[in-house]
């Protein structure tokens, strides 16, 4: 036997935050499971374990490329890391000085505990244009919980640590079950729910617990707002809301009532297709059973009334008297070592930059701080090129954006782009520089990600491949090179000073906490104390729980819940709905995949080779369809192809497509098979939220039909041919793109 | 990445009946050729000792020890441990079958041997004849049992199948006997000419039994039959199982019935028929044998 | 002592942790997989049932693997697991055949590829090979974690209760779907599940008397929301002791220098 360690550290294969442990030997780690004394409790899903297939992963980048052919050939020549950083600086100096900082775009993909060096880097070069794909995951629902509270975070409490567990709890376009360390950690979840009295689900499709929950709502995607305000009116209705809270803690309690008033149970079941009853007795459940908690999902933020759906659904929690009591939603206090933000928030954001930030006029709430990406794209279409350089870390705007087809066309047309990934994907054959990433097993970091009373560590396990480097080594180099102000002279350097507000060292705390809550104890009921206002009260104008919000009226918004039907649907585009009669959402996650990621990792793509798109039997059976075919899923956009699995759970007339797919195996020149399966081929980026700048992603029209045999010939998926872009300004057959 | 196909089935395979594939996909041909070999080969040798002739003993024991042994040997994932096979006949048919296999390849062969050296000991190779014998018919039975034993296969789990796998074994045995009876005269052409006609019909009968029974055993036992019948291996059914081992042999014993002799092409014709006839239905019985799901689906 | 093992369908979500933790604690070929979920979805007059059967060798009591295998290779031990030695398996896949739960898999040259076909062994896989080696040709199957169990036992650990010496799925289950223990116990987790819950075996009509038990006692409605003063999984009850003075003892804040 060879020498072993154990190492402990924190998983980011999703959002992360999970206590791994793992045990090296000569090098080698030879066996990862969860760590039994993190706030997981020593569990771990299939993505953090299947962690080994990265290490040592033969297609992992390993040195810094940089482009030897056209965007998109696949053709690249090994550079050094001094060449590589000082082509990248001398660019973003370069148009610094020509077009100002602002044409300098620093994006991202979700959040994996970088999100703060982006900003940073954004910041210190003085440019607001962070690109990322927030605006559609978790901001506006912060963004939203700020509006309506005062104070941007709230979560539900699965803990018990204010003596109750949740009564009722709310599931609302979320699984969190499976998107597991999205705003929370699915172990927590699932915990209470042994102490709970009722579980709701609302969701077109079943999840895993929709069959066995104590009520299941199916509404038809994107007619959210109307079932929160129809659950809103039954409860003044039947005079269930919280008379104390609302009385003495809450604002515009009666404009609400009247609001509401026209959303009657039955109005509010001919829109969303759910059943009267179900509606009442949701909002019955909810409102009596106390206390209770929403968990609000991404699926509503992917919609282009987003703002005002999630308006609405706050306004439930208010109602119900649902907030700072212990088992309801809460703000929670922060690690002693502070908000892992003001990392990136010490640097303030100027007038200067804030005006130049992408979308900022229009899209008030989301563009504050990130740029809007879907007007980015149009203004680099229209030739206004207001990017020049783009350094990307982590994210695959090509996949994720709405409208593949124009994504493309614009990325190709930015001058420079750097592309920071572990893998080759869509992004990093659109860069002009690829630079190679360390694992989160190779690296050291800290990670303090959505569950805001907790702080972990990521410690090195093993070296990485190759010269690979980590995230955050590659922006403080990137950061000294263009603001050596605001930067390190060592990774070591950089992360004490990310914790220096808890008067610790990174070796410290690397060593000794690793994972867990380091700080004062929670406090419930925060706005009967002096915590946020002296005499008690939100942080809000009126310091109150806002229903009807000034904030918003100033900046031109509803100052209340409004009900708006997605850019196409059965109500709002009728004439489009009697050619494409199906409602298709996307995006709902799967427990092996991380977004795109993860169709080159063999035990994960073990368990779904191909993306699913889920149709009621019933529903197929008029089109044809039976289990396992592949089908064309077709949008005025372009078209698709997916596997179909009847699965008796969905909503008929609803179809349900897997999102972020590309294949990591098709030839670098379609994009790796980007235009095969990817729903985003079939969204719009023309209808968009009027506060957060949202697509509807997962709400639009469709049609379905049968691939032919000849579509489905093993040469479909292995022709160079299908799926290609056109170049050559051949805008038509790309817009096609079939 | 280019390897990454699909290499595992997906996970809702269990809730649907699905087919063994182990003992007849890829290298599991050689298992299959193996049982019929065994069937054929025991059969051979049985009807070899009712005709007395020694040529049909000898070619039954080269079926046997040499094809079915080679072939089975080959089969083994690790067939350097292939003694390692006779552990367990307390409680496993295959460790039996080896046994069996082992017991009629050394008596047969010291029978054989006898009955070309020591004509004379008469009572000797009877003794042997009937001790062999014994061997020969286990060695046609055992695949049966074995499959019998199989209890998430529905269309296995049939008492008859042993008896339907000796008759196609003797069957066999009366053609191949057919075949050297044109070949030499020692055999009653006759006689084995009657018996094959004789055994067809049992076999007919029996194949008939067979699958009415199992299309009644269990929802899975009544897929595996239309699988066979009427699904993916329908083709091959016909083809051979009916067409060639029984509707063209049934032919030829008729016209060779009425017409009191047939052409010695003609009858090997008939006989290479049944053989490809009985080596297609055991074929055919073992692509078929689907497991019983994990979970039934209410209809 | 029999160790079995209770899995609530309520509770499972399809989450596939158990199959990769299985993978990673047995160095798993690259197209082997000892547990496995089976996805179960119907519609009937009731409404629709959506559930996850998490599947695994049942250890069976009479275990048709153990009364077919002609070389010995497979054998129940005293507490009821069934083993397969792989010095021993001759790999006629009699058993693979004869397991009615469909519990077993051959290992042929084709399902030992290597993570990445067209590419060597992984550092991981290389380890595996004299850690927990796989013979080509032999057939295996889940077999309980029974090195996790004798080890643990030797240190004097309960399985099902100390982790060090429960299966590794069971560990990472984040539903904490899975219960392990000893089913002779009648006081054990296992035990009262099966006898609270109406526990129920996969087909015994078969008669084999399988250690794996299921149960679908549904999630929620549970009779309080209160928590529990000595929450056993109750990381809360860190949290509550005061971190300040904890992060006092860990850090001895106030010598250390920080940053630049
Ligand atoms: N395993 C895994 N975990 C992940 C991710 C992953 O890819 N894989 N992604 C991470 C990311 S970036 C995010 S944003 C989160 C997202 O995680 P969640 O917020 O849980 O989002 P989804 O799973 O996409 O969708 C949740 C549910 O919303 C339903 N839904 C779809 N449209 C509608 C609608 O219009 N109305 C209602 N009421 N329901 C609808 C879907 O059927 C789905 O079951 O997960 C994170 N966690
Ligand atoms: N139609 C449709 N579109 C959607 C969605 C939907 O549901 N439906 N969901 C939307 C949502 S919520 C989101 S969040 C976006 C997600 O979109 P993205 O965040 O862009 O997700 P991925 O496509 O997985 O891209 C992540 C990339 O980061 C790389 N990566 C992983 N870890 C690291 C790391 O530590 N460092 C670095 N440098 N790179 C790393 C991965 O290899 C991968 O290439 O998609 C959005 N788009
Ligand atoms: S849930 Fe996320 S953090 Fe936890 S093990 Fe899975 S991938 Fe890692
Ligand atoms: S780990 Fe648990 S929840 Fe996940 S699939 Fe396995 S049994 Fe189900
Ligand atoms: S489940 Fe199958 S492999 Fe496991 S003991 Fe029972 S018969 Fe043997
Ligand atoms: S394959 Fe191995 S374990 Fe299975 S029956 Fe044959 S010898 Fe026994
Ligand atoms: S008990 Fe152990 S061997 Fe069996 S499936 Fe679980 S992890 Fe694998
Ligand atoms: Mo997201």
């Amino acid at each position: 036997m060879g020498e072993r360690k154990v190492v402990l550290t924190t998983c980011k294969s999703c959002h992360g935050g999970c206590g791994v442990r793992v045990t090296v030997e000569d090098g080698v780690i030879i066996n990862i499971e969860g760590n039994p004394d993190s706030l997981t409790k020593g569990t771990m899903c299939s993505k953090g374990l299947s962690s080994i297939q990265h290490v040592d992963n033969p297609y992992r980048l390993k040195y810094p490329l940089k482009r030897d052919g056209a965007k998109g050939e696949g053709k690249w020549k090994r550079i050094s890391w001094d060449e590589a950083l000082d082509t990248i600086t001398s660019k973003m100096k370069e148009a610094i000085a020509e077009s100002g900082p602002f044409s300098i775009a620093i994006s991202q993909g979700t959040g994996r505990g970088y999100n703060r060096y982006t900003s940073r880097l954004a910041r210190s070069i003085g440019t607001g244009n962070v690109i990322s794909p927030g605006y559609v995951c978790h901001s506006p629902r912060l963004g939203l919980y700020g509006q309506v509270t005062g104070y941007g975070r709230l979560y539900c409490d699965y803990h018990g640590w204010g003596g109750e567990f949740p009564k009722t709890q709310i599931m609302w376009a979320k699984q969190l079950e499976i998107s597991s360390a999205d705003s929370e950690m699915a172990y927590w979840f699932m915990h209470s729910l042994d102490y709970a009295k009722n579980l709701i689900i609302i969701d077109p499709r079943a999840s895993a617990y929709a069959t066995r929950a104590t009520l299941w709502l199916q509404p038809r995607p994107g007619s959210d707002s109307a079932l929160a305000m129809g659950m809103a009116n039954v409860i003044i209705q039947e005079g269930l809301w919280d008379k104390e809270f609302v009385d003495k803690w809450t604002y515009g309690f009666e404009e609400l009532k009247e609001r509401v008033k026209s959303f009657t149970p039955e109005r509010v079941a001919e829109i969303t297709w759910v059943p009267k009853e179900k509606i009442i007795q949701a909002a019955r459940l909810f409102a009596v059973d106390t206390p209770g908690c929403i968990q609000i999902g991404s699926s509503i933020e992917r919609q282009a009334n987003c703002g005002y759906t999630l308006r609405a659904i706050i306004c439930l929690m208010g109602l119900t008297g649902n907030i700072e009591r212990p088992g309801s939603m809460i703000s929670w206090v922060l690690p002693a070592t502070g908000l892992i933000e003001d990392f990136y928030l010490q640097i303030p954001i100027t007038d200067e930059m804030k005006k130049k930030i992408i979308g900022g006029d229009t899209f008030k709430l989301g563009a504050a701080r990130t740029c809007n990406p879907d007007t980015m794209i149009k203004k680099i279409i229209a030739g206004e090129a207001p990017i020049k350089v783009w350094i990307s870390v982590g994210g695959q705007q090509i996949v994720h954006m709405a409208n593949t087809a124009e994504v493309v066309r614009a990325i190709k047309k930015v001058d420079f782009m750097v592309h920071c990934d572990l893998f080759m994907g869509p992004m990093a054959e659109a860069a002009d520089i690829v630079l190679p990433v360390a694992h989160w097993l190779e690296m050291d970091d800290i990670y303090d990600m959505h569950p805001r009373f907790m702080i972990e560590a990521h410690n090195k396990a093993v070296e990485p491949p190759g010269e690979a480097k980590s995230d955050v080594w590659i922006f403080n180099e990137i950061g000294r090179r263009v603001a050596p102000k605001y930067w390190f002279d060592s990774v070591e350097d950089c992360l004490n000073d990310e914790l220096k507000t808890g008067k610790i060292s990174w070796q410290q705390f690397s060593k000794n906490l690793v994972s867990g809550c380091f700080g004062k104890d929670q406090v419930y009921y925060k706005y009967k104390t002096d915590y946020w206002r002296k005499g008690g009260g939100f942080p809000t104008p009126t310091g109150k729980f806002e229903f009807y919000s000034k904030a918003l009226e100033a900046l031109g918004y509803d100052p209340l819940p409004l009900y708006r039907e997605p850019g196409e649907s059965p109500l709002s585009t009728p004439e489009l709905f009697k050619e494409y009669p199906l409602v298709l959402t996307s995006g709902y996650r799967q427990p092996f995949y991380f977004l795109s990621q993860y169709r080159n990792i063999p035990w994960l793509r073990s368990f779904a080779e191909y993306p699913i798109a889920q149709i009621n039997p019933e529903t197929a059976k008029q089109y044809g369809i039976q289990d396992g075919d592949w089908i064309w899923l077709e949008s005025p956009r372009g078209r698709i192809r997916q596997k179909v699995r009847l699965f008796p759970g969905i909503l008929k007339g609803v179809v349900m497509a897997t999102a972020n797919c590309f294949y990591p195996e098709e030839p670098a020149k379609g994009f790796h098979g980007l235009f095969i399966s990817n729903p985003n081929v079939l969204t719009s980026n023309d209808h968009l939220d009027p506060m957060f700048g949202s697509p509807d992603l997962t709400c639009l029209l469709c049609k379905v039909s049968k691939c032919s045999k000849e579509d489905l010939t093993e040469e479909v998926f292995k022709t160079q041919e299908f799926g290609f872009v056109q170049t050559a300004g051949d805008e038509k057959a790309a817009v096609k793109s079939r | 990445m280019q390897q990454t196909r699909q290499w595992m089935t997906p996970h809702e395979w269990m809730i649907n009946g699905n087919k063994q594939t182990e003992w007849i996909d890829n290298r599991g041909v050689l298992l299959w050729l193996a049982f019929y070999a065994g069937g054929l080969g025991g059969g051979l040798y049985l009807v070899s000792l009712f005709f007395n002739n020694l040529i049909g003993m000898a070619l039954g024991w080269f079926i046997v020890a040499v094809l079915k042994g080679g072939l089975h040997f080959m089969y083994l994932g690790k067939p350097s441990r292939f003694w390692r096979l006779m552990m367990h006949p307390q409680t496993s048919w295959l460790s039996r079958g080896l046994w069996f296999v082992l017991g009629f390849a050394g008596l047969g062969f010291i029978q054989i041997l006898a009955s070309l050296f020591f004509p004379e000991q008469a009572a000797l190779i009877m003794g042997l004849k009937i001790a062999s014998g014994i061997f020969a018919l286990c060695v046609a039975t055992y695949t049966g049992f074995v499959l019998n034993n199989a209890k998430g296969v529905p269309y296995w789990d049939l008492p008859i199948l042993p008896l339907l796998f000796v008759a196609c074994g003797i069957l066999g045995g009366f053609g191949l006997t057919v075949a050297i009876a044109t070949f030499t005269p020692s055999v009653n052409m006759a006689a084995a000419e009657m018996g094959s006609r004789i055994m067809l019909i049992v076999n007919v009968f029996l194949i008939g039994l067979y699958m009415f029974l199992a299309s009644r055993k269990e929802a899975i036992g009544k897929q595996s039959v239309l699988y066979q019948i009427r699904g993916g291996i329908s083709p091959l059914f016909w083809t051979f199982v009916v067409i060639l081992g029984m509707v063209i042999p049934a032919i030829i014993a008729v016209y060779s019935l009425f017409t009191g002799e047939a052409t010695s092409v003609v009858l090997i014709l008939g006989v290479v028929c049944e053989i490809a006839g009985g080596t297609m239905l055991r074929y055919c019985v073992l692509k078929s044998g689907m497991y019983n799901p994990l979970i039934l689906k209410k209809a | 002592m029999r160790w079995g093992m209770v899995i609530n369908l309520s509770k499972c979500v399809r989450c596939h942790g158990c199959v990769a933790a299985c993978r990673v604690e047995h160095f798993l070929p690259a197209k082997i997989t000892w547990p496995r979920l089976i996805a179960w979805e119907q519609a009937t007059e009731q409404g629709v049932e959506v559930t996850t059967y998490p599947v695994r060798c049942n250890q069976c009591k009479e275990a048709p693997c153990v009364e077919v295998c002609p070389s010995g290779a497979t054998s129940k031990r005293p507490d009821g697991i069934v083993q397969v030695d792989q010095n021993k398996c001759v790999g006629c896949r009699y058993c693979v055949i004869a397991c009615p739960y469909q519990n077993r898999t051959f290992l042929s040259k084709n399902k030992d590829t290597g993570y990445f076909p067209g590419h060597p062994k992984t550092a991981f896989e290389k380890k595996g090979q004299k850690l927990y080696p796989h013979q080509v040709g032999t057939t295996e199957k889940c077999n309980f974690c029974m090195e996790r169990i004798d080890a643990g036992l030797a240190k004097g650990l309960k399985p099902g209760i100390d982790r060090a010496a429960t299966p590794a799925c069971v560990n990472t289950c984040q539903a904490r779907a899975m219960t392990f223990g000893d089913m002779d116990d009648p006081q054990s987790a296992v035990s009262l599940l099966i006898k609270g819950k109406k526990g129920f075996q996969l087909h015994t009509e078969y008669g084999t008397d399988p250690s794996v038990y299921y149960i679908d006692p549904g999630v929620a409605g549970a009779a309080s929301n209160q928590a529990p003063e000595n929450d056993t999984t109750g990381y809360h009850i860190r949290h509550l002791s005061t971190m300040d003075e904890r992060a006092k003892q860990i850090f001895d804040v106030g010598k250390i220098k920080v940053g630049k």
